[in-house]
C-alpha cells in the first residue's frame, strides 16, 4: 500500500447527509440507545428503522428489564366457567385495530359452552390457559394473539411466613415490583409486606409494611354511584361491558389518573360494627411500582402501601352468577411477536 | 507513550503522522492524537502511514473537527494514565475532576453543529472508528428522536415514509403501546 501516492480526490456528500445515509450499524447504535416507547415509535418511521429494529432485535433487549407496562388482569371465578379480564375499557380505534385482550381467549378455538376454562399462570405477557373440556393446557400471548411454548427457571428461596401461620389461614403471595421480589401475606384484614435483600453470602426478608386495613370505607364510591352505573362506567371496567364504555380512555395504567378515595393514615382497625368484608383478596403485585391490587367483595383498589394512598378501580363481579374470585393475575403485555401458532 | 508532566519537548519529539483529507490538505498531529482513532492505530501498527494517510472519506473541514476532538481527549487520556501510576491523594482528584468537568463542557460545545455537521463527523467517527466520538455524537442523534412521534422523526430528518397503509397498520397493532 502506497499512501502517498493516492491523490484521490473523491466527492464527499458535504450536504446534508440524510440520517439514511447512515451505516446499518451507526443506525442500531443510536436506535439502541432508546427507551422502549421511542424504540417502538422509531420502527414505524421507515422499512429501514423497522428492519434495523425487528432484525437486530433491539425491542427483545429491553424485555430483560420490568415490564413497560400494565395492562389489566386475568380473574378465574368460583363457578362461573370462564376467566375475565379487567381493565381500562379499550378505545374503539385500537378495539377494531385487533388489539383489545380478549378474556375469553375465543381467539384459540370457539367457544365451547360448560367448558370450564382459566388461566393458569402469567409471565413475561405470556399467558398460560386452561380448557377443563378438552383437557388443553394452553401458552398464548394474548396481546399478538398468538400461541407459543415458553420454558421458565425456578429458585427456592424460604417463605418469611412459617407454617403455624399457614394453618391459621394467612394466604402468601410472591412477585417482582419495583425493587426486586416482594412477598405478602393477609389474614383477616391485616397485610404485610416484606421485601427480598439479597447479599452474597445470604438473603433474607425485610419486613416493610403492616397494616390492618379498613376496606369497608372503599364502599363509599360504589353508593354513592350506585352499582350498576360503575360497574359499567367505573375507570375499571370487565371485558363485558366494554362496548357500553363510549369514552376512548387511556388503555394503560397511570398511578395520576384513578381516583383516590382514601389518604389518611390507616390506623389501627377500631371499627366496631364489623361488616362485610372479613377478607379481601390479593388481585397482585404492580410489576414496576410499589403498589399491590387488593378486592373487598368487588370493589378493586390499587394500594400504595409505601404512601398509603388508596385508589378506586371499579368493580370486579360479572353478571351472571358466581361465587367470588378464586384468583388473577396482573398482565404485562408482551409484544414480542415470533411466538407463532 | 506519553507520560504525565513530561511536558511539550517530548509531545512534539513523538512520531507525527500527517493526515490527509479527501479536498488535499494536510494536518500534522501527534501520534497520540492519531491513535484515537483505531483505523488510524492499525495503519501505525502495520507501518503504511509514511507519506502520510489519506482519508478519502472525510472532506478538510470535518477533518479539522475531529482533530480538534482528538487532540482534547488525547490529553485526557495521559493525564489519565499519569493519576494512576503516580499520587492519588484528594487534591488530586480534585483536579481529576475538574478536568473531568472542562471535558463534558468542551463536548457539549462540541456538539453543538448544524445536522449535516453531525451526521458527517457520526461518518467520520465510524470510518475512523473513533469510540468516544462515535459514542458522543450517536447520543446526540438518540436524544433528538427520543420521545417524538414516528411524523415529528419523519420531519425533522426528510426520512421518506415507505411503509405501506398495511405495514403501518401491522406495527402498530404489534406496539400499540407506543402510540396511547
Amino acid at each position: 500500500m502506497q499512501p502517498a501516492s493516492m491523490e484521490t480526490r473523491q466527492t464527499t456528500v458535504a450536504a446534508a447527509a440524510p440520517l439514511a445515509a447512515l451505516p446499518d450499524d451507526v443506525l442500531e447504535d443510536i436506535l439502541g440507545r432508546l427507551p422502549a416507547r421511542s424504540l417502538a415509535a422509531s420502527r414505524q418511521v421507515c422499512k429501514a428503522w423497522r428492519d434495523i429494529v425487528d432484525n437486530r432485535r433491539l425491542l427483545l433487549r429491553l424485555r430483560r428489564l420490568l415490564p413497560h407496562s400494565l395492562h389489566g388482569f386475568f380473574v378465574n371465578y368460583v363457578d362461573h366457567g370462564r376467566a375475565h379480564f379487567f381493565a381500562r375499557p379499550t378505545p374503539a380505534a385500537a378495539a377494531a385495530a385487533g388489539t383489545r385482550i380478549d378474556g375469553e381467549f375465543s381467539f384459540i378455538e370457539p367457544e365451547q359452552a360448560y367448558s370450564p376454562k382459566e388461566v393458569a399462570d402469567h409471565c413475561n405477557g405470556l399467558v398460560l390457559y386452561w380448557d377443563d373440556h378438552k383437557c388443553n393446557l394452553y401458552m398464548c400471548n394474548p396481546t399478538t394473539q398468538r400461541l407459543s411454548l415458553s420454558d421458565g427457571k425456578y429458585r427456592v428461596i424460604k417463605s418469611p411466613v412459617d407454617r403455624a401461620e399457614c394453618y391459621k389461614g394467612v394466604q402468601s403471595f410472591i412477585g417482582r415490583s419495583e425493587k426486586g421480589v416482594y412477598f405478602a401475606s393477609i389474614h383477616i384484614r391485616r397485610l404485610r409486606v416484606w421485601i427480598l435483600k439479597e447479599c452474597p453470602d445470604q438473603t433474607e426478608w425485610i419486613l416493610k409494611h403492616d397494616r390492618v386495613l379498613k376496606p369497608d370505607d372503599w364502599w363509599g364510591v360504589v353508593c354513592l354511584d350506585g352499582y350498576y352505573q360503575v360497574q359499567c362506567n367505573g375507570p375499571w371496567i370487565l371485558d363485558d361491558y366494554y362496548d357500553n364504555g363510549k369514552r376512548g380512555r387511556n388503555v394503560d395504567w397511570s398511578s395520576d389518573d384513578d381516583d383516590i378515595i382514601y389518604t389518611v393514615d390507616w390506623e389501627e382497625n377500631d371499627n366496631k360494627q364489623d361488616m362485610y368484608p372479613q377478607s379481601f383478596h390479593f388481585l397482585g403485585f404492580h410489576p414496576y411500582k410499589e403498589v399491590i391490587f387488593l378486592a373487598a367483595i368487588d370493589v378493586v383498589v390499587a394500594y400504595h402501601w409505601n404512601t398509603l394512598k388508596v385508589q378506586f378501580l371499579g368493580l370486579l363481579s360479572p353478571n351472571e352468577y358466581n361465587h367470588g374470585v378464586y384468583d388473577s393475575f396482573v398482565y404485562t403485555p408482551c409484544y414480542d411477536t415470533r411466538h407463532r401458532g | 507513550m506519553a507520560s504525565a508532566g513530561s511536558g511539550d519537548e517530548k509531545a512534539a519529539a513523538a512520531a507525527m503522522i500527517t493526515l490527509i483529507s479527501s479536498d488535499n490538505e494536510k494536518f500534522e498531529v501527534t501520534e497520540a492524537t492519531a491513535t484515537l482513532s483505531q483505523t488510524i492505530r492499525h495503519m501505525i501498527e502495520d507501518g503504511c502511514t509514511d507519506g502520510g494517510v489519506p482519508l478519502p472519506n472525510v472532506t478538510s473541514k470535518i477533518l479539522a473537527r475531529v482533530i480538534e476532538y482528538c487532540k482534547k481527549h488525547a490529553t485526557a487520556a495521559a493525564g489519565e494514565e499519569g493519576s494512576s501510576s503516580s499520587f492519588s491523594d484528594a487534591a488530586f482528584l480534585e483536579v481529576d475532576r475538574a478536568f473531568l468537568e472542562e471535558l463534558e463542557e468542551f463536548d457539549d460545545a462540541f456538539l453543538e453543529v448544524d445536522r449535516a455537521t453531525l451526521f458527517d463527523l457520526i461518518l467520520a467517527a465510524n470510518y475512523l472508528d473513533i469510540k468516544g466520538l462515535l459514542n458522543l455524537t450517536c447520543q446526540k442523534v438518540a436524544d433528538s428522536v427520543k420521545g417524538k412521534t414516528p411524523e415529528q422523526i419523519r420531519e425533522m430528518y426528510n426520512i421518506v415514509n415507505d411503509l405501506t397503509p398495511e405495514e403501518e397498520a401491522e406495527i402498530r397493532r404489534e406496539t400499540q403501546w407506543a402510540f396511547e
